[in-house]
């Protein structure tokens, strides 16, 4: 489970998250949405010791983020926007790096490696240089790496990013699975139709703070909006989209 | 740019003008890595002490010789140093300055034609060969006034011919480069372009080794009549240099002839460039940003065997899980990492080109012989420069984005990669190398003689490299590497070249004392020790305050 309670950072002055207090229950999937700069990357980065909360604190199986940060690491995995990898490795030397600082033990490591590698169909690739890899093939890679420890806590921020749409499939019924095993996961996208389907909860970020919180159709009965986008235009008090786009299309057509 | 020369280039003016400025401006921005290393004049620095660098330079070789040459010999060793130092930046900057993929992905959909981007990314080059070169130059312009059969215009004509010079030369290693890259792969490019610049810096270091030996044999004085031979038609710095012995009046056929050389090449040079290559130049880009190879790396047979060894060795050197993922990473990192490789390597050369300068020379004589001098100490000392390249190096990565690692793990010391990173070094390439130099000491000296002063000296490398990690503030592979530093690292190297000097007299007189030697050996291991427990702490100490800001 998670547990954030007043959780706020700030960067010189500028509120990033703004005194967030939330609980997600294990098995429960937390979509996490907002607008750019709303503050859901930084969420994920208190927790996972990437940057430290200004105020407050937060709570990972009950393991306080700050009092006991290598009891919360231990049980979280993270997929990071950026996907960022060493890339001069192969896939099986990153993941025995990885297994390694999880002091995993190495033929359980080696087990679980090999069956990553098969089931993302990268087994033929295992001793490839990352370098050379697709950008879905490094998302595999990195989606692996955060699961290979089984943690009991999983962040993810835009996982199906640069996957074609069968591993995309693939990894939504991964982590549809894995919540009914009893994982929390929270989920952190832009992609209002992904957080839709496999989401049991939503949260809205907004200036870094939650403007709305519940399932679709709590959210819907509550803004008296369908579709998730129009909800997510609602309660982030968007300007009427049309209007803008309207208007940037005159400019666009403007030669001089 | 003059709209003028710009329709004559085929450019678009506008575009040009913009591009350069950007160009420039982005130069001398530093990106901000995490906040707690606010260094945003860090690339003006890194400049600013190249252009000291070569000043001092310039100063000592022009001081030095001025009186024992003529303008003609004087100009030609002048720039015949310049155009060395004006090809080794070149090289090491290439990737970035020269060939960016960066800016095939930004520039690649924009209606910026070939010549418009290969002439913006020239002008970038050519402010820094002018600034460096003018560096370089400026003073031993001056201090040529007082060379032999010179004058006061000395200075203006070599100074404008010197510029000529080293944009000849910048251009050159350019068309040499898009040569290549026709010829040859990406990968198999870059491991070309690695390689060179290791050669260079060989080059370089012996040019600079050149140059003492030169002034013993300067008994009198040495005139451009004198140096006049056929090998002055292979020399692109005598030709340069022929130019201003004809505008001083010196109009024979062989000042001639070398004269025109260099004004031809010049010529066709720029013109080749600024027709063909310009015109390729984009289809270069799109080439190096789309090639690609796939390495399937296959394990050959025997290996598994090998594999199970070298695991039961790495089990014993490094039984800490986290440490042998230090180690493993920062090893594999060092042997596969090109753009580390190129920026490390390079290190290795100077204690080597030292040793065999003085084995050629004889000078390496026994340390334990009574009358025996500090030659034989100073060659290996300079493999302290190999510990400060890989101090400032070892951190720094094109994958430093993948550091987030470091932050998310659960490692209760993560001073432990840092110490499986420095076993990777010392073990895999340092220790390797002392074996190597010993194994050439002994060639001139009895083995257990020539054993004590490379123990001693790895002793001494080994508390230096310790001390060096108190003011380490990054883990491997954890941070961008920023343009320019190549050649700051350089300059530092130079400047506290004297501290050196104390090492070796201390070594000296340790050895004239044999029985101190264990102790001094002792000692030495101790003191890294010391360093490298209190280093450990501090960079633990501050990696748990440090932020993972990008």
């Amino acid at each position: 489970m998670i547990e954030l309670k007043n959780l706020t950072r700030s960067f010189n002055g500028l509120v990033a998250v703004d005194n967030v207090s939330l609980f997600i229950p294990s098995g429960q999937i937390c979509g996490c949405l907002g607008p750019n700069g709303a503050g859901k990357s930084t969420t994920v980065k208190m927790h996972t010791g990437m940057l430290k909360p200004t105020s407050g604190t937060a709570l990972v199986d009950g393991f306080d983020i700050l009092q006991q940060p290598l009891e919360v690491k231990k049980r979280i995995g993270y997929v990071p926007e950026s996907g960022a990898l060493y890339e001069n490795l192969t896939p099986l030397e990153y993941l025995q790096l990885v297994g390694r600082l999880y002091h995993m033990d190495e033929k359980v490591l080696e087990e679980k490696i090999d069956e990553f590698l098969r089931l993302f169909k990268l087994w033929e690739h295992k001793n490839q240089r990352m370098k050379t890899f697709s950008k879905g093939m490094k998302q595999k890679i990195v989606i692996s790496a955060a699961l290979v420890h089984n943690p009991s806590v999983i962040f993810l921020d835009e996982p199906l990013s640069g996957l074609d749409a069968n591993t995309a499939l693939l990894l939504k019924n991964i982590f549809r699975r894995l919540a009914e095993q009893g994982k929390t996961i929270f989920y952190c996208s832009h992609i209002l139709e992904v957080v839709e389907k496999i989401c049991d909860r939503i949260v809205i970020i907004d200036h870094g703070k939650i403007v709305a919180d519940g399932t679709i159709n709590q959210l819907r009965l509550l803004t008296s909006q369908s579709s998730l986008e129009a909800i997510f235009s609602k309660v982030t008090h968007s300007e009427d989209m049309a209007e803008i786009a309207e208007a940037f299309s005159k400019v666009v057509g403007t030669m001089s | 740019m003059p709209n003028k020369l710009c329709q004559l280039l085929q450019i678009d003016c506008l575009q040009y003008r913009s591009l350069l400025q950007i160009s420039l401006k982005l130069d001398f921005r530093s990106e901000r890595l995490r906040g707690y290393r606010g260094s945003e004049k860090s690339k003006k620095r890194a400049f600013l002490f190249t252009i000291v660098f070569y000043l001092i330079i310039s100063l000592v070789i022009s001081l030095s010789t001025f009186q024992h040459l003529d303008v003609g010999s004087y100009a030609f060793l002048i720039l015949s140093v310049s155009m060395l130092f004006m090809a080794m930046a070149v090289v090491i900057e290439f990737n970035d300055i020269v060939v960016n993929p960066q800016d095939a992905e930004i520039l690649g959909p924009r209606p910026v034609s070939s010549r418009t981007y290969f002439w913006v990314k020239m002008t970038n080059l050519f402010f820094y060969v002018i600034v460096m070169g003018a560096s370089l130059n400026l003073i031993p312009a001056i201090v040529g006034i007082w060379t032999q059969n010179s004058g006061y215009h000395f200075a203006a004509i070599y100074f404008l011919v010197s510029c000529i010079a080293n944009l000849t030369t910048a251009a050159f290693v350019i068309l040499l480069y898009s040569f290549l890259v026709r010829m040859m792969n990406f990968e198999r490019f870059k491991d070309i372009l690695a390689y060179v610049q290791i050669v260079f810096t060989f080059l370089l270091f012996f040019g600079y080794q050149f140059l003492p030996r030169v002034m013993q044999h300067l008994n009198g004085s040495v005139t451009y009549t004198s140096l006049q031979a056929p090998w002055n038609y292979l020399v692109p710095s005598m030709w340069y240099a022929s130019i201003i012995m004809a505008v001083f009046g010196n109009i024979s056929t062989h000042v001639v002839c070398l004269a025109g050389l260099g004004v031809v090449f010049t010529v066709v040079l720029f013109a080749h460039s600024s027709g063909k290559i310009s015109l390729e130049y984009a289809d270069m880009l799109n080439k190096l940003t789309t090639a690609t190879v796939s390495q399937v790396e296959s394990l050959p047979r025997g290996a598994s065997l090998k594999n199970s060894l070298v695991k039961r060795l790495l089990n014993k050197i490094v039984p800490d899980p986290v440490e042998c993922a230090g180690y493993e990473l920062v090893s594999k990192y060092l042997h596969r990492d090109r753009s580390l490789k190129m920026r490390i390597y390079p290190s290795f050369a100077f204690p080597f080109a030292m040793i065999a300068l003085f084995i050629y020379d004889g000078r390496f004589t026994d340390p334990f012989a009574p009358g025996a001098g500090f030659d034989t100490f100073f060659p290996l000392i300079f493999f302290v420069y190999v510990a400060m390249f890989f101090h400032f190096l070892l951190p720094t990565s094109d994958d430093w984005q993948a550091a987030w690692l470091y932050w998310v793990v659960p490692v209760d010391s993560i001073s432990k990669i840092y110490w499986g990173a420095i076993k990777a070094v010392i073990l895999q390439y340092v220790l390797p190398y002392f074996l190597a130099a010993g194994i050439l000491l002994s060639t001139q000296m009895p083995v257990t003689h020539a054993a004590a002063v490379t123990v001693f000296n790895f002793c001494f490398f080994l508390a230096y490299y310790a001390f060096l990690s108190l003011f380490n503030t990054d883990l491997p592979l954890s941070k961008k590497y920023e343009r320019g530093q190549s050649n700051f690292r350089f300059t530092l190297m130079v400047i506290i070249f004297p501290l050196f000097v104390i090492g070796i007299g201390l070594e000296y007189l340790i050895f004239r004392h044999s029985s101190l030697l264990v102790f001094a050996i002792g000692g030495l291991l101790f003191l890294s020790i010391i360093f490298w427990r209190i280093s450990g702490v501090r960079l633990a100490k501050r990696f748990s305050t440090q932020e993972y800001l990008t």
